[in-house]
């Protein structure tokens, strides 16, 4: 389940270098920031109808009852974005006039001026007001709230007009320019019963975005129509985008085929591309993100944690033959991926790491597992103080993508002496239970990065971090993480992250195999379609949508 | 009557019990209803423990089982993961499953009707081999294959004519409807696949059951009488001989419709309908505990209370089973 739709992180993480690299890179706001489609491309009129695998539960993003991928696509053409991410990564900033402009270093204090042509489609413009909504609230701790990341750093926010606002962070924040996502409007909020929490269960209400919401069909679809407050360019020329709800993705060939809905992203799967590939008139796209596949190593277990082992187990696996195997059949030049802290690979600065193991070197794991006294036993398998070098590896139950990859991981570790038994109980246990109580030897998991990938990386191998699952802990890496938040230089903090990504190779608290990719699948006779592996997701620039000519 | 009715109402209670326990033992225990925002960047340990606390999946099993299990003795079902009233999400879904099934289990019953009445009066005819053929193949061919082949064969038919005749995805269209005629015109061709799937499906055993029910009678030693007094033939057939067979498909069908909507899950995955069947799929590879096992509770009801129809049916019809 967990894997049904994937880009989500994926997108995040493009905007994470996006956010790193923002500074240098994306200050250009023009006509073409949300997309290359141009009006003259564009039939006026007609319908987009989109397959959504998530039904939304409600609207209001930052809650973590409506954290969820379905609810990120509707929003995002509705309400107030700071930023967005492009495809590549870098960012554009929609709801601003300028990027966000460094008033003071210390305390770093950071300035937004909102669009003056941001308006919510009720007429009213969009102000400093609703963002100090949002803010209060973010951070009131009775609220619920997925994340308050940044937003929990802010000491101060100050309005200084209807359109600037100011923020003051009681330490070094680098990531400042992913903050202010998907804000919807104060004073719908204020005037709905259930508040922030349950207030936009039913209606987002007033949009800031190209497009507006008509209706909802519980269970069916959600339409959004055009909003003629959106003064900025491009303009939507369809008449409305319909999310039409498939949660089966079996439906999708068949629904594309028939012309039901246009377009679908999903997880790339092999039988899926098959299917789509064998549809008339059909484009298909591969997007990759921050999103990515991994094992994770447990430094606690007695085995695992030995560095000899997991040394031996990093030379010798092929990760190569993995992606050979289970991305390369519908997507030729995925590569494995060698960075475990900047995750999407196609961002700039992600550097590949840990040379030694780049191609899989059984002689050297054989080596170091000699060296380290486990000596090959009648069997093959390699013993030391009369213990096997037996390690079970935790599986989710049921998922045939796993089940490949551990049988060639298998496979290849049997062949240095490794034995590989297999232990599968369903997600909720390996999730909720083992994994956050360390009761594991290796799993393989699935990751989705976000905009930040220094938090990200704190949160996954900090000492004490929540993701923490390979219970590592270094001082030289908390250090370097610790310098690389508090840096306000993108390229410094990519330099940073690139050192703790070496650091991460030594000691090998996970092991990356590849990033996950996303498949856009979309008929022929749409126009302005630009796949994005970032969070934003190929619905970034929807405004620039439409039907050809 | 009535105490017979009781007696039967009674017996079903602890069987539902148990049942509601062990659905809602295996769904917790399978799925993880935060694993979509455990998906979700940066979001905190603290953030998933409060949700978690909302859910009140923090609590042990058999805690969470009885207090759900006392709301719904109270009539509350509870709320689905995502804060929608489970209520409101089965009666939502119950409409639209009831549609199909109604429509489905009508133009059954008349084809089974007319199919094994005229097999059982042209017995050994190429008509009645022709028809048992077709029964044995429709009865025998798993429904999701079924599904596929006409789903396939409609697509195909909408592209070698360039529109869209028949629709493959929801109970209704996305688009903008306006007007009655819009609306019905709209239901009913996104009826026609769904519908044709679970007739054929349906039809298939009826038929043979009303043939068989038929051949009895018309070797009954009324029909005979009637027919030595004179009566026409149709009359014979229609007035005396159906109407005395239609006795047992009656009781079939009461007895099937509960299984009709379980059935249906099948086809409302693979025609996209929003309605029990998919709600029941994406509540359990949601993790949704309170949705997939009131589901269950209410469709062992819904069995229960058919077979209980069905025997009160032949309670009325057999007075030896009402005094047995």
């Amino acid at each position: 389940m967990s894997d049904s739709r994937t880009r989500k992180p994926a997108r995040l993480l493009v905007s994470v270098v996006a956010t790193l690299l923002a500074l240098s890179a994306c200050s250009a706001i023009d006509e073409t920031s949300a997309g290359n489609t141009t009006t003259a491309e564009r039939a006026a009129g007609g319908e987009i109808v989109f397959g959504a695998e998530d039904e939304p539960s409600g609207f209001n993003y930052a809650t973590s009852k409506d954290s969820i991928l379905g609810v990120r696509d509707v929003v995002e053409n509705l309400f107030f974005f700071a930023a967005k991410s492009r495809p590549d990564g870098t960012l554009y900033y929609e709801g601003l006039a300028a990027e966000p402009a460094i008033v003071s270093d210390q305390p770093q204090i950071v300035e937004w001026k909102i669009n003056p042509d941001s308006t919510w489609s009720d007429g009213t413009p969009v102000t400093t007001q609703d963002i100090k909504y949002y803010f209060d609230n973010v951070t009131n701790p009775k609220n619920d709230v997925a994340s308050r990341v940044g937003y929990d750093l802010i000491s101060k926010l100050d309005l200084v007009d209807a359109k600037t606002f100011r923020a003051t962070f009681r330490s070094r924040y680098g990531d400042f320019r992913g903050l202010w996502q998907a804000v919807p409007q104060a004073a719908h909020l204020k005037s709905t019963p259930g508040g922030w929490e349950n207030g936009l269960n039913n209606d987002p209400g007033p949009s800031a975005g190209p497009y507006k919401f008509e209706r909802w069909t519980k269970g069916e679809s959600i339409t959004l129509v055009p909003n003629p407050q959106w003064k900025l360019q491009p303009k939507p020329t369809v008449d409305r985008i319909v999310f039409r709800f498939l949660p089966e993705s079996s439906t999708i060939p068949d629904a594309l085929r028939n012309q039901e809905i246009n377009i679908v992203e999903a997880q790339a799967q092999l039988d899926l591309m098959q299917d789509l590939q064998h549809v008339d008139g059909l484009k298909l796209e591969i997007s990759t993100g921050p999103r990515f596949e991994h094992l994770v190593l447990n430094h606690k277990d007695p085995v695992v944690g030995d560095p000899a082992v997991r040394k031996a187990i990093a030379h010798a696996l092929d990760r190569d033959a993995i992606v050979k195997a289970l991305v390369a059949p519908f997507q030729p030049e995925a590569k494995r991926l060698d960075n475990m802290v900047l995750t999407n690979a196609q961002a700039p600065g992600s550097e590949p790491h840990g040379e030694q193991y780049h191609s899989a070197d059984p002689e050297a794991a054989k080596r170091i597992l000699q060296y380290a006294g486990w000596i090959p036993g009648p069997n093959g398998v390699r013993a030391k103080s009369g213990k096997q070098l037996t390690i079970q590896f935790s599986a989710v139950a049921g998922n045939q993508r796993q089940e490949q990859t551990l049988e060639l991981i298998k496979n290849q570790l049997s062949k240095v002496g490794i034995n590989l038994t297999i232990d599968t109980c369903p997600a909720a246990c390996l999730f909720s239970d083992r994994l956050p109580a360390g009761k594991f030897q290796i799993t393989l998991k699935g990751f989705s990065g976000s905009p930040f990938p220094v938090a990200d990386a704190r949160a996954r191998f900090g000492t004490g971090g929540g993701d923490n699952y390979s219970k590592y802990s270094n001082a030289r890496f908390d250090e370097l993480a610790k310098q690389a938040a508090e840096t306000l230089q993108a390229q410094e903090q990519i330099r940073l992250a690139n050192e703790m990504d070496k650091v991460l190779w030594e000691d090998l608290p996970m092991l990356p195999l590849f990033q996950r990719p996303d498949l856009v699948a979309y008929r022929a006779s749409l126009v302005g379609i630009e796949p994005n592996g970032t969070r934003d997701g190929v619905l970034w620039n929807a405004a620039g949508w439409g039907l050809s000519k | 009557m009535l105490r017979y009715i009781l007696k039967r109402l009674a017996a079903s209670v602890p069987m539902m019990l148990v049942a509601s326990f062990a659905v809602f033992c295996l769904v917790a225990l399978s799925g993880d209803p935060l694993a979509r925002l455990r998906e979700q960047p940066g979001v905190s340990a603290e953030a998933i423990a409060a949700r978690s606390e909302a859910l009140n999946l923090d609590q042990p099993l058999i805690v969470r089982y009885l207090g759900w299990i006392t709301n719904v003795l109270q009539g509350n079902l509870g709320l689905s993961l995502d804060g929608e009233p489970v209520a409101d999400k089965l009666t939502r879904a119950f409409s639209v499953t009831l549609r199909l099934v109604i429509a489905a289990a009508v133009v059954a019953i008349l084809l089974a009707v007319v199919v094994g009445v005229l097999s059982a009066v042209r017995r050994y005819t190429v008509w009645d081999y022709s028809a048992t053929f077709a029964a044995f193949v429709f009865f025998s061919m798993p429904v999701f294959f079924l599904a596929g082949v006409l789903k396939d064969l409609a697509i195909r038919l909408n592209e070698a004519t360039g529109h869209v005749i028949f629709t493959t995805v929801g109970e209704r269209g996305s688009g903008a409807v306006t007007g009655l005629l819009d609306t019905i015109s709209d239901r009913a061709g996104h009826m026609v696949l769904p519908t044709l799937t679970l007739v054929l499906v349906t039809f298939a055993a009826w038929s043979r059951y009303q043939r068989a029910s038929m051949l009895e009678i018309l070797g009954a030693d009324f029909m005979r009488t009637a027919r030595a007094k004179g009566v026409p033939e149709r009359s014979v057939l229609l007035r005396h001989g159906l109407r005395n067979a239609l006795i047992p498909l009656t009781t079939i069908v009461a007895v099937d419709f509960a299984t009709l909507v379980n059935g249906s899950i099948v086809i409302e995955t693979v025609y996209a309908w929003n309605g029990l069947g998919r709600l029941f799929i994406t509540s359990l590879q949601q993790g949704d505990v309170q949705l997939s096992t009131a589901w269950l509770l209410i469709a062992a009801g819904a069995v229960v209370v058919f077979n209980l129809v069905a025997d009160i049916v032949y309670a009325l019809l057999d007075p030896r089973i009402r005094h047995a």
